[in-house]
């Protein structure tokens, strides 16, 4: 069922719906909720804020873009009020994630983290959003509530320091 | 997307999610849906949507009896010629009126105790004192509405002093409302109507009594009328004040929260 008839749904008062809705979307916004924070615990409670936030304030929501969108931009603004709150992530839980078998890819994994995380929060976050959410250029502008050109620009300086990093620079 | 964005995505999606747990997922539905049947309830409500849903819960005879009294005074105003009367119907009429205006309003703020209903109430949304305390706003101000159109038409008849008409119209207002408030605030029964109904009776008694004593509506006289208005308006504003005051303290008894289980 596309997104207009869930909200349709939701609008008239079927908790059904609700429920698909979270169903559908559960999967990509723990993705992006988990390589921002890099943890499966604190992963999973920022998706759950996110939906429940969501329901939450289901009423003023204008409907005027994605719904995934508006998820994403619900997750980033939680994200960023929990890194204000300074609320403890739990950096040990990378080590207790599930037993990897293969070395080479643990190895990999483990560079393209180190890479990710020696970005600015700004150009971070443009890169997830393109790269592992497969959002569009003003999508990301409407997700992280900045201009058209500044996010082309973050993800232009994005892309060259990943480029650069890489090589090995 | 380019060949270098393609290499920078094969690149980056060597960094794998690991698969969410089941149950939080579901836990997660389970939690969303209630939000979102819950949501209602914590929507906020502005004060003048509050007083707007508390005016349907006010029974439609409240308004037709003030109606009626203000269109019965009216007209019982307008047969008398106080051109050659003296003031005395006019202050007969007011001995009347204002006790009744102000004894309208109580069977109706204490409907919650007359029907048993008082335990239901205070269990909802909003506490038992916001209740009450919107309940006697609304009635207070149509109250003081009718007091206001009978007024400006007593002055318009009688030409002229509109102060001794505050004075004579609102003492016994004041003082019916403010021995009602009394009953209100110490008794929460199904008597409490029949007292109030009563104080309301004694107070038509006394200012109708006193309208036949002609020496106490004399300009003389305004003085004391004058610190009786006072004294009943510091009266009336300590009963409302109380009254308020009782609503939460009926609820807050240790003895009426705990009960001993045998």
């Amino acid at each position: 069922m596309d997104d207009e008839n869930l909200i349709r749904r939701i609008r008239a008062g079927d908790a059904g719906a609700m429920d698909q809705l979270v169903q559908k979307y559960y999967g990509s916004v723990y993705a992006y909720c988990y390589r921002k924070v890099e943890n499966k615990e604190d992963a999973q409670d920022l998706t759950q804020e996110t939906f429940l936030h969501f329901c939450r304030n289901f009423d003023s929501y204008a409907q005027r873009g994605k719904v995934k969108n508006y998820l994403y931009t619900i997750a980033h603004n939680l994200y960023v009020s929990m890194m204000r709150k300074s609320v403890p992530i739990h950096l040990e839980e990378w080590e207790k994630e599930e037993p990897r078998n293969d070395v080479d890819q643990f190895e990999a994994a483990d560079s393209v983290r180190k890479v990710l995380s020696e970005l600015p929060d700004e150009q971070r976050d443009v890169i997830l959003l393109r790269f592992y959410q497969d959002l569009k250029i003003k999508d990301i502008a409407q997700v992280t509530g900045s201009g058209l050109s500044v996010t082309k620009c973050r993800l232009g300086q994005g892309i060259k320091t990943i480029k650069k990093l890489m090589r090995g620079d | 997307m380019n060949q270098s964005n393609r290499e920078i995505r094969d690149y980056l999606q060597q960094y794998p999610v690991p698969s969410y747990d089941p149950e939080k997922m579901q836990q997660t539905i389970q939690l969303a849906r209630q939000a979102y049947c819950n949501r209602l309830l914590s929507k906020r409500i502005g004060f003048g949507e509050f007083i707007r849903m508390q005016m349907h819960f006010i029974g439609h005879w409240v308004w037709f009896t003030q109606v009626a009294l203000v269109l019965g005074f009216l007209i019982l105003l307008t047969k008398y010629d106080f051109g050659q009367t003296n003031l005395q119907q006019i202050l007969l009429l007011f001995s009347a009126a204002s006790p009744m205006i102000a004894f309208v309003g109580f069977p109706e703020l204490l409907k919650s105790y007359s029907h048993g209903m008082e335990e239901i109430e205070s269990c909802t949304r909003f506490s038992m004192r916001k209740l009450m305390g919107a309940r006697m706003l609304i009635l207070g101000l149509m109250d003081l509405f009718c007091l206001t159109v009978i007024l400006a038409v007593s002055t318009v008849h009688s030409g002229g002093f509109l102060l001794r008409m505050i004075l004579y119209l609102f003492v016994p207002f004041n003082l019916t409302c403010g021995g009602c408030l009394t009953v209100l605030s110490h008794v929460k029964s199904r008597q409490s109507g029949y007292y109030c109904g009563a104080v309301c009776a004694l107070c038509i008694a006394v200012f109708v009594s006193l309208s036949f004593i002609r020496r106490y509506y004399e300009t003389a006289a305004t003085g004391a009328w004058v610190v009786m208005f006072m004294l009943t308006l510091v009266y009336i504003a300590v009963e409302v004040v109380q009254t308020f005051q009782s609503f939460n303290r009926f609820y807050s008894k240790e003895e009426a929260i705990s009960v001993t289980w045998q």
